[in-house]
């Protein structure tokens, strides 16, 4: 009997992902880029040695890597991958705005109706503007905010993300006390205390930038308290702030109008990133007509922001979303992941959490503040076929399905067995 | 702008440890120290302060006075103590007179010995134990150094105050030597050896490894990825304590 369970036990050893081919190109990238991968998608910040590290294509909800395996991908690209990879409509509409020019001498007449679109379709937006990244856009939107108000401070939530740029990212290299003397920051969701920052500050508080809901990577993502978002907004009013909303991450997964709609208050200033342009290279900045003059004034620019592709690909994505009623597809699809695989967990007498939005979970084991289990349980998960990450929020796109609910269940079942086997019950 | 303080908490705190290695590690050594029974004591005016025992050929370095120190050296402010280290100063007995030859002559032998591993040669580092043992020191240094650099660096005093509580332990394998860190609230302590339930854990494939990493010759991201070096629990935490590191690192050049 033990020796039939270990020879069972070594097939299934055998069937688990190799990459053996991610590792050879990263071998040759470590020669000749700095990190060999860099940012977000470095492996040093998932589960190295069981993870992939290139990918190969992608089609609908699935991507394969550079050694041929097929996944389940709930990361989407972290974030931009809305309707999936290769949409039809989306690479059709991109296919005819590359057949007649792309980055050209100038911007084309694609840029103005995207603007118009999404005027049209934001209640608080008067006007958009287009770059590239979200940092882009969210180190603009302070700098409008400054513009307009004359000051210089600006408030964030502990922890939150905002880009790579130096005002927004503690520690690293590079940085200088300087680069964040204008930053105040203040706990998520405490009220309070920001009232006191502002206060101690006052007159001097230029923006106050918020993530719609707070999902730093490493925590728990939280849902704004009651009260808390339309609290800011009430303290922009008086002390006259201006709101900025960081929607880079969540935009059009949550709703058409922007996640302010969504959780009801509507900012001064909206940046747009992610869930934009299916995958294309688009961010852009939304804002109240009060603040068209002071955005006129901060210089913006960059070689490739006024290409046409990304932004017929952004007119497909939004088409497509509403067709399909893309968001309520994505939150209804997330919610039953997050039910499965917490059930499952629970059979194992294992305590899985999921927070955040339905459509967007922060997925880890309960108990678990330093991740040991999560960790073990991503990396035995994506090497059965179902790519997740163990410190970052998932995404749902509209391509998903319930049968890659169940294919993610068949790889995270097992993986549960392992955690279990390494760690013990939670129950 | 290195500052005098920080470097004189280094020289004591991170540095001179080093002797505890020294003295089990290095035959000459051993032999010089196995018939000493003597407590020196360190104090810098608006510095820190230490000191070192050394009896039946084991020696302690502690933080803090002694009770009864056998000679005490005081240094009028903490430039004159790094003076003292960089070899261009010397200290003022307060206590000890008559071990004054002891100092002069047998105690330097010990610190010259040091200096000759902390500086070691390309020569003496292809001997595999010494690059081991020299391996070590930086460690430790390198790790007990961030517990003096951290809350009193400007410098680094924005990412301290990010910096996650917890114990983030170090290892190179396969058998040690390993080394944690606990932070809390601002407040760090190094100590030697593994911790109890360490919140992050980085572990070194072996000694090249670590002395690469802690020599700067390797990208951290790069070796990460190739499994050189592996992490695992609270990744902010290390990733915060390998930034500051980066300033460390001028001080212990």
């Amino acid at each position: 009997m033990a020796e039939t369970q270990t020879k069972t036990t070594d097939q299934a050893d055998a069937d688990l992902y190799r990459f053996d081919r991610s590792v050879e190109l990263f071998e040759r990238a470590t020669k000749v880029i700095p990190f060999g991968i860099y940012g977000h998608h470095s492996p040093a910040l998932r589960t190295p040695g069981s993870t992939p590290y290139y990918f190969a294509k992608g089609q609908g909800s699935r991507i394969w890597d550079v050694d041929g395996n097929e996944y389940v991908d709930w990361i989407c690209a972290y974030g931009p991958m809305l309707l999936g990879y290769n949409h039809p409509k989306v690479e059709a509409a991109a296919a005819k705005q590359r057949e007649q020019g792309d980055c050209l001498s100038g911007p084309g007449e694609v840029m103005v109706e995207l603007a118009e679109r999404l005027v049209d379709r934001t209640p608080f937006a008067d006007w958009f503007l287009f770059a590239k990244n979200g940092s882009d856009m969210t180190t603009w939107a302070i700098q409008v905010a400054r513009a307009h108000t004359g000051r210089e401070k600006i408030i964030m939530a502990q922890g939150a993300y905002h880009g790579k740029d130096a005002w927004c990212t503690p520690g690293h290299g590079g940085l200088t006390p300087a680069d964040r003397a204008t930053i105040l920051t203040f706990p998520w969701n405490d009220l309070a205390r920001l009232q006191r920052l502002v206060e101690a500050h006052r007159g001097n508080v230029a923006g106050i930038i918020l993530t719609p809901y707070h999902f730093p990577n490493w925590w728990d993502n939280e849902l704004p308290a009651e009260g808390f978002l339309p609290g800011v907004r009430k303290i922009c009013d008086e002390e006259g702030i201006v709101f900025i909303l960081d929607d880079v991450r969540t935009c059009f997964r949550l709703h058409m109008g922007g996640s302010g709609e969504y959780f009801g208050v509507q900012p001064d200033l909206s940046a747009y990133c992610k869930a934009i342009a299916n995958g294309y290279a688009l961010s852009a900045c939304g804002g109240k007509d009060a603040f068209k003059t002071a955005a006129s004034k901060v210089f913006l620019t960059g070689s490739y922001w006024f290409s046409g592709v990304p932004m017929a690909a952004a007119m497909a994505t939004l088409d497509e979303l509403e067709a399909c009623d893309g968001i309520t597809r994505m939150r209804e699809l997330g919610r039953k992941l997050c039910d499965d695989l917490t059930s499952c967990a629970a059979s194992h007498g294992l305590k899985l959490t999921c927070s955040g939005h339905p459509s967007m979970p922060f997925v880890k084991f309960a108990d678990d503040d330093d991740f040991y289990r999560t960790q073990v349980w991503c990396a035995e998960v994506t090497r059965r076929g179902a790519y997740v990450h163990p410190h970052h929020n998932w995404f749902v796109s509209t391509a998903h399905t319930e049968d890659d609910v169940q294919r993610t269940l068949e790889a995270a079942e097992p993986a549960f067995r392992v955690v279990k086997e390494r760690f013990g019950t939670q129950m | 702008m290195q500052d005098p303080l920080v470097k004189a908490h280094l020289n004591l705190h991170a540095v001179l440890p080093n002797l505890e290695e020294l003295v089990a590690f290095d035959p000459e050594m051993v032999q010089l120290v196995a018939s000493w029974d003597i407590t020196i004591a360190f104090a810098a005016r608006n510095g820190p302060s230490a000191h070192v025992s050394i009896h039946n050929g084991e020696c302690g370095v502690r933080p803090g006075p002694a009770e009864r120190p056998d000679v005490k050296l005081w240094f009028k402010s903490p430039q004159h103590l790094n003076a003292m280290f960089d070899g261009q100063a010397n200290p003022i007995p307060l206590k000890g007179l008559t071990r004054l030859g002891f100092l002069s002559k047998e105690f330097p032998k010990l610190t010259e010995r040091l200096e000759y591993y902390l500086r070691a040669t390309d020569d003496a580092l292809a001997d595999q134990r010494v690059f081991e043992f020299v391996t070590k020191c930086m460690l430790y240094t390198a790790i007990f150094g961030l517990a003096e650099l951290a809350p009193l660096s400007s410098d680094v005093a924005d990412l301290s105050a990010h910096t996650p509580n917890g114990t983030a332990e170090f290892k190179i394998l396969p058998d040690g030597p390993t080394v944690h860190l606990a932070h809390e609230n601002g407040r760090y302590r190094a100590c030697k050896g593994p911790a109890d339930a360490p919140n992050v854990r980085m572990q070194f494939r072996d000694h090249r490894v670590c002395n690469d990493l802690l020599n700067g010759k390797v990208d951290a991201f790069a070796a990460l990825g190739r499994g050189d070096v592996v992490i695992t629990g609270f990744l902010p935490l290390a990733d915060s304590l390998n930034a500051m590191l980066e300033h460390l690192e001028p001080y212990l050049k």
